[in-house]
């Protein structure tokens, strides 16, 4: 810690030329965070039992700390931007249309300044010669500030709102976000899903459930006590997909066509093939076996499906790209592509929703989990990534639970492993 | 030969792998040496001085021995002698509750009427009275920013006893002023911990060039630096420390060349040098672009200075100029190395343009310049205040007063820092911080030897090869 913290501090401390002076304190604010995450992981490291577990899933979380400076942006500033949005409304004669832009890392700033203008009937608009409201959010040592420049014509104005710094500035503080990973079980035969099953875990695979035991208690390849075959006349396709889910009879496993419904106690296992809807969250009629996909009954078709907030959507489409819908399903924006999307929309308070991708990373090497928060369907990214040890062949967030379970091919080590994924809050 | 070699580089290993583990560890003990260029005659944080540089050196150094009841770091105002206060009759009455526990540097506990005169000597025309262990004081006018102002080191808490002797409650304990050495020893009850060496001693009247070779020479600990020597220092493997920007460097142009009719000319040759590569390669990165006049931390508005649009220049534009107006005559201070560096800088980058600079470092009388280059150091405190500061610093070198009184709303300060843009006769240039240097002896700390806000932080600092 005490290098990384030093590396820190020098770096920010040469990192003065700028456009402006903020840019050295927040070098200096990232390397003190950037330090704070080392302890966090540290502690995450040691949850797994096998020393080489222990060790490769530190290091791979060391990865993400150091790689975790705060460009996350500026929440602090939000409860000002009620009154800002009123005196730049009041600036502005009815109807007006405006571009609103504010710097990137004041996103959620701009945001909400944009939300409150459109209450007020003010037209927010993309592009155009309509006035230009440029907005920023700064603190000096006694308030902070928030402001706008308004130039419609050959006129310029500048609203400023102020809130004097302290207690409230303090429990105003952003959040700082950042993935949390652990390994939970790994095995040499390729695994669909894994589900905790009172001290034991379910594992799924092509062809049976496994009742490990011990397993809950961080046991990383604890003994397998029971298995229960698939029996189906289903062939699956070539890149198999299922689900486990627990349920308060025992469990329930979806496969393409097939869906299965157990108990653990006594271990026991029932297959048919049915086209179910999975459980999701987001209306589908089953996964398309041939296709591996699902489709909304609109027929939007859709790989995986990552709630937000508000009874919105990020779904990963057709080749990958995410698309965003609203609460009726209708597609409001399209981002990026990435692999696998999985949604986090009540985690951390009121800052979220936040969404973690993958994304392959070089041919020889592992895919990578990203951290980025939904707003106004785009993907502001978080600089909390996660460099997985091999291919994510499977993403789902646990139902109920503020985690989700990644299943990984390690390719070099021969075998796949599963992990549980959180995400920690800090203030 | 082999047997022999192999129980020594393992005791060679084990000594090597003793000393870096040692060595992360603070140690105490140990005289810190410290050097600074100016002079300093007395410690008295409220005695007056004529002389800018050596009153800042006097607050700095008088900071090691007297503490305030507020103090200024990034968050903003925070206790410090006082841990709450609260004010009644909207500022014309302030109540500040004082810290228990805190000790002088005799050993005796600090006495709130102690406080209380202190206040009442330190000059001002406010009335400060104990009441319990609280101290009361009541302004003829109501004073919003009281607190803000007794974070002011001529502020601090002074005990003077007979014979002009001078106690605090500060980390060290005056030993001794003579001559051009100031000596301070480690105050061992100090209430937020002893410092971890022994004894300070800052040398004073050291040139800084003087003062960056006996770094390097190893005969001192701590030195100002300016951003041209840190290369020289890198090199060395020293360390470089800096506090935010604290410090404008500034174009100021003359009387004649002021006018409104001479606006397009000062629009013209303000365009002509470059500032993001004066800060990279001039001040090695130890400086941020100024296109303000206070930089953002301390403004908090700086993005909403809007800022003229830079015309595109041409060695054709400036040559269309009368040929009077391509002459320009830029005038730095004889003995400010770095202002004189970066007037050259300007000077190569409008002669690139097409103007013909001189840059003009007089000792005597010399003919009229068109602008000077001038640094404004800026003290950490309420945007308003340093404002007000700075424009007062200004006034007193001939230029008409600029800036809104005290206590005025951020707007208002904004206001008075766009119009004074707008007539482009102040043009900013860089930021630049406080840099320190640290010798090889200084062990490393988590905490920075320089405080963010400007000043040394010397508790924190301390020597390897001390006690264990």
């Amino acid at each position: 810690m005490g290098r990384d913290e030093r590396d820190a501090r020098l770096k920010g401390s040469r990192s003065f030329c700028g456009a402006s002076g903020s840019h050295f304190f927040r070098s200096q604010r990232s390397a003190r965070l950037s330090a704070e995450r080392l302890l966090k992981f540290a502690i995450v490291g040691f949850r797994a039992r096998e020393w080489w577990t222990r060790f490769a899933a530190s290091a791979l979380i060391l990865v993400a700390a150091v790689s975790t400076t705060l460009a996350q942006s500026r929440a602090a500033f939000v409860d000002l931007a009620p009154d800002l949005a009123s005196k730049i409304a009041a600036e502005l004669a009815p109807a007006t249309p405006v571009r609103l832009s504010f710097p990137n890392d004041e996103e959620r700033v701009r945001a909400e300044v944009a939300r409150l203008l459109a209450s007020r009937g003010v037209r927010v608009v993309e592009t155009g010669d309509e006035a230009i409201v440029t907005g920023s959010c700064q603190a000096n040592l006694r308030e902070r500030v928030c402001g706008a420049s308004i130039v419609s014509g050959a006129s310029r104005r500048v609203v400023m709102i102020t809130s004097a710094r302290g207690a409230s500035a303090d429990t105003a503080r952003e959040s700082v976000v950042a993935l949390e990973m652990w390994p939970v079980y790994t095995q040499r035969a390729p695994m669909l899903d894994v589900a905790v099953a009172g001290a034991g875990l379910l594992v799924l695979s092509r062809d049976s459930v496994s009742l490990v035991g011990e397993a809950a208690a961080g046991n990383l390849t604890g003994r397998v006590t029971a298995a229960q075959p698939i029996r189906t006349s289903r062939v699956w396709p070539r890149d198999t997909r299922g689900l486990l889910r627990t349920v308060a009879s025992g469990f329930e496993a979806f496969l393409p066509g097939v869906i299965c419904r157990g108990t653990v106690t006594p271990f026991a296992l029932a297959c048919a093939d049915e086209g179910e809807p999975w459980p999701l969250g987001l209306d589908n009629g089953g996964l398309t076996p041939s296709r591996n996909t699902f489709a909304t009954p609109e027929g939007l078709t859709f790989y995986e499906a990552a709630p937000l907030d508000a009874g919105r959507w990020l779904v990963v489409g057709e080749r990958g790209v995410l698309t965003f819908l609203d609460a009726q399903r209708r597609v409001t924006a399209r981002s990026e592509s990435a692999d696998h999307a999985i949604g986090f929309p009540d985690a951390c308070g009121a800052d979220g929703p936040y969404v973690v991708t993958a994304t392959r990373g070089s041919p020889a090497g592992g895919d990578t989990l990203r951290l980025a928060r939904a707003v106004e369907g785009r993907l502001i990214p978080l600089p909390s990534a996660v460099a997985l040890p091999g291919v994510l062949t499977s993403l789902w967030r646990t139902s109920g639970a503020r985690e989700a379970t990644a299943i990984v091919h390690d390719f070099t080590a021969g075998r796949y492993e599963a992990f549980h994924i959180t995400l920690s809050c800090a203030r | 030969m082999k047997r022999f070699i192999s129980p020594c580089l393992a005791l060679a290993s084990v000594t090597i792998v003793c000393a870096s583990a040692g060595a992360s560890r603070p140690q105490y003990g140990g005289t810190l040496r410290v050097e600074v260029e100016a002079a300093l005659r007395t410690i008295d944080p409220a005695a007056p001085s004529a002389d800018a540089a050596e009153a800042a050196i006097r607050a700095r150094a008088s900071r090691l021995a007297f503490e305030t009841l507020t103090a200024i770091d990034l968050d903003g105002l925070q206790p410090l002698l006082a841990t709450s206060w609260e004010t009644e009759g909207r500022g014309l009455r302030w109540r500040f509750h004082l810290r228990s526990g805190v000790r002088l540097h005799d050993g005796s506990p600090l006495e709130a009427w102690q406080v209380a005169a202190s206040l009442r000597a330190s000059g001002s025309s406010w009335k400060a009275a104990a009441e319990g262990d609280t101290i009361a004081i009541d302004t003829d006018t109501p004073l919003a920013d009281l607190p803000w102002v007794l974070a002011e080191q001529r502020h601090a808490i002074v005990i003077r006893g007979s014979g002009g002797t001078l106690a605090g409650t500060g980390p060290f304990r005056i030993e001794r002023l003579e001559g051009a050495r100031a000596s301070f020893r480690a105050h061992d009850a100090y209430w937020r911990a002893r410092p971890f060496v022994d004894a300070v001693q800052i040398d004073t009247g050291r040139p800084v060039a003087s003062q960056v070779g006996d770094l390097e020479a190893g005969r001192t600990d701590v030195v100002g630096v300016r951003p041209t020597d840190a290369p020289r220092l890198a090199r060395r493997g020293l360390r470089i420390e800096a506090s935010r920007p604290l410090e404008l460097v500034a174009l100021v142009f003359e009387p004649h060349r002021a006018t409104d009719a001479a606006l397009t000319w000062r629009r013209t040759f303000a365009s002509a040098f470059d500032r993001d590569a004066m800060c990279a390669v001039l001040l090695q990165g130890y400086g941020v672009p100024a296109r303000t006049v206070m930089p953002a931390w301390l403004s908090g508005y700086a993005p909403l200075v809007a800022v003229a649009d830079r015309p595109v220049l041409s060695r054709s534009a400036v040559a269309a100029l009368p040929v009077d107006d391509r002459d320009v005559t830029i005038r730095v201070d004889a003995g400010d190395a770095l202002s004189q560096a970066i007037a050259e800088r300007i000077a190569a980058d409008a002669r690139e343009a097409g103007f013909s600079v001189k840059v003009q470092t007089p000792v005597g009388l010399a003919p009229r310049p068109d602008a000077r280059l001038v640094r404004i150091a800026f003290v950490p405190t309420t945007p308003d205040r340093a404002f007000a500061h700075a424009s007062g610093l200004l006034v007193a070198r001939g230029w008409p007063a600029i800036g809104p009184p005290e206590n005025a709303t951020l707007t208002a300060v904004h206001h008075a820092e766009q119009s004074l843009l707008d007539r482009l006769v102040v043009v900013p240039v860089v930021h630049v911080p406080e840099l320190v240097g640290l010798g090889d002896r200084v062990g490393f700390s988590t905490v920075p030897g320089v405080r963010p806000v400007g000043g040394w932080n010397l508790p924190d600092v301390w020597l390897q090869g001390g006690k264990p």
